[in-house]
């Protein structure tokens, strides 16, 4: 299968891969897709809790949160040893990052939720929540109400910085900010890891068991956000 | 007299959609207008937020429902209100957004009705709290008596606690969690 752009050819495990988590299913309207595009099995176990799944208004994460958490809750418990509280608090935290893309993207995004093994990292399973989008990225977000305190040191790392580390939304309601800081909460509890990727910066809220650097700048442009959390799975005794 | 408000009924009707789960902050506003409208009717009575049939509470939908709920509380004709059925998970979303507005609540548990308090409470409130929960209704002398503190300070803290409407304070300089709980 081959993508037409600056991506020539994938690879057929790939190919098969994007096509198990309903990537290729929203790809059309955005890239040109050439040759046999593998199709998802309906009946196809895996780790996926969640393909790939548009979210434009608040009636989208309504739809995926309440279509994500019996299966998610059975793998969580079964598979990841999670507890009911745990099971809870992710939840809580995929409904506050898919309204991020709602509230303050500008336009619709995606979510995906997988569960990997990150056996060298960490020898465990992890579940990792992935929301992306291709709207107007946190610089631009909080540029109105933030950018004067910083002045020519106002960046997209600092803007990601901004809101992850500090809490500090865009809006002025003294109740804003709390899903992103309710999130990093629940992760800071269970050892999990954010990261948030938009313009040309990444930040991360780094675990003991990872050791990706904070803050990444001078990357190449990523228009919108990217938010991704991890949330690992019980240490075996 | 008391009224009980199932929070699912609430939901079900201000979103016209057969949700579960009390998540986004359109949805936390539409039904916090309808619980004001409800509350609106119950003249000087204490009101029963029944959770026991909610889904998922996220944090932004516990600051638009509980946290401003309470926080208007002074403008409607309710006593106070109470939280009933609440799980683990709905009390952390809820105790995280009353805490960051400074405010708080009386729940009772989902497993057993066990009252516990959510929200910013100083360590004062939650020690007499505690005494009140075995002595059920006292004046502030007796439960300074089981603390080994000053009445002064006791006094202080129960009156703290009734200023949020966490627990009742009766003229007859009584204090107690009231029938609800």
């Amino acid at each position: 299968m081959g993508i037409a752009g600056r991506v020539r050819r994938v690879a057929p495990g790939a190919a098969s891969y994007w096509a198990q988590t309903a990537s290729l299913a929203h790809a059309g309207p955005y890239v040109e897709l050439h040759g046999p595009v593998p199709r998802r099995r309906a009946d196809e176990q895996s780790d996926v809790l969640l393909p790939v799944t548009p979210i434009r208004d608040a009636k989208d994460v309504h739809e995926v949160v309440g279509q994500v958490t019996d299966r998610a809750t059975r793998i969580l418990r079964e598979e990841l040893g999670l507890e009911a509280s745990v099971v809870g608090g992710f939840g809580q935290s995929l409904s506050e990052t898919c309204q991020n893309v709602v509230e303050h993207a500008g336009t619709g995004g995606w979510v995906a939720v997988h569960v990997y093994n990150f056996r060298k990292r960490l020898g465990r399973r992890v579940a990792v929540i992935a929301v992306s989008d291709a709207g107007i990225g946190f610089r631009r977000s909080l540029e109105a109400t933030q950018a004067k305190r910083f002045g020519d040191r106002w960046s997209d790392g600092l803007a990601i910085e901004t809101a992850l580390i500090h809490g500090i939304s865009r809006f002025r309601d003294p109740g804003r900010g709390q899903g992103l800081a309710g999130t990093k909460r629940y992760l800071a509890r269970w050892q999990g890891k954010i990261t948030i990727r938009s313009g040309t910066a990444r930040v991360a809220i780094v675990p003991s068991w990872d050791d990706e650097p904070p803050m990444s700048e001078g990357l190449a442009w990523f228009p919108g956000a990217q938010v991704t959390l991890v949330i690992p799975g019980k240490e075996e005794e | 007299m008391n009224g009980v408000i199932p929070l699912d009924a609430v939901l079900r009707e201000a979103t016209a959609a057969s949700y579960r789960d009390l998540v986004t902050r359109p949805t936390g506003a539409a039904v916090r207008h309808r619980l004001v409208s409800a509350l609106r009717q119950h003249d000087r009575t204490e009101a029963l937020l029944d959770f026991t049939q909610i889904g998922l509470v996220d944090f932004s939908c516990a600051d638009e429902v509980v946290a401003k709920l309470v926080a208007a509380l002074h403008e409607l004709p309710v006593s106070r209100i109470v939280l009933h059925g609440i799980r683990e998970d709905h009390a952390d979303a809820i105790d995280h957004a009353l805490t960051c507005h400074g405010l708080a609540v009386l729940a009772l548990e989902l497993e057993g009705g066990h009252p516990k308090l959510l929200g910013r409470v100083p360590d004062d409130w939650r020690a007499v709290f505690g005494v009140l929960l075995q002595v059920r209704r006292a004046t502030a002398g007796p439960i300074a008596d089981r603390l080994a503190w000053e009445v002064p300070r006791t006094r202080t803290a129960l009156d703290g606690l009734a200023t949020s409407r966490c627990i009742l304070a009766h003229p007859d300089a009584t204090y107690e969690l009231g029938v609800l709980a």
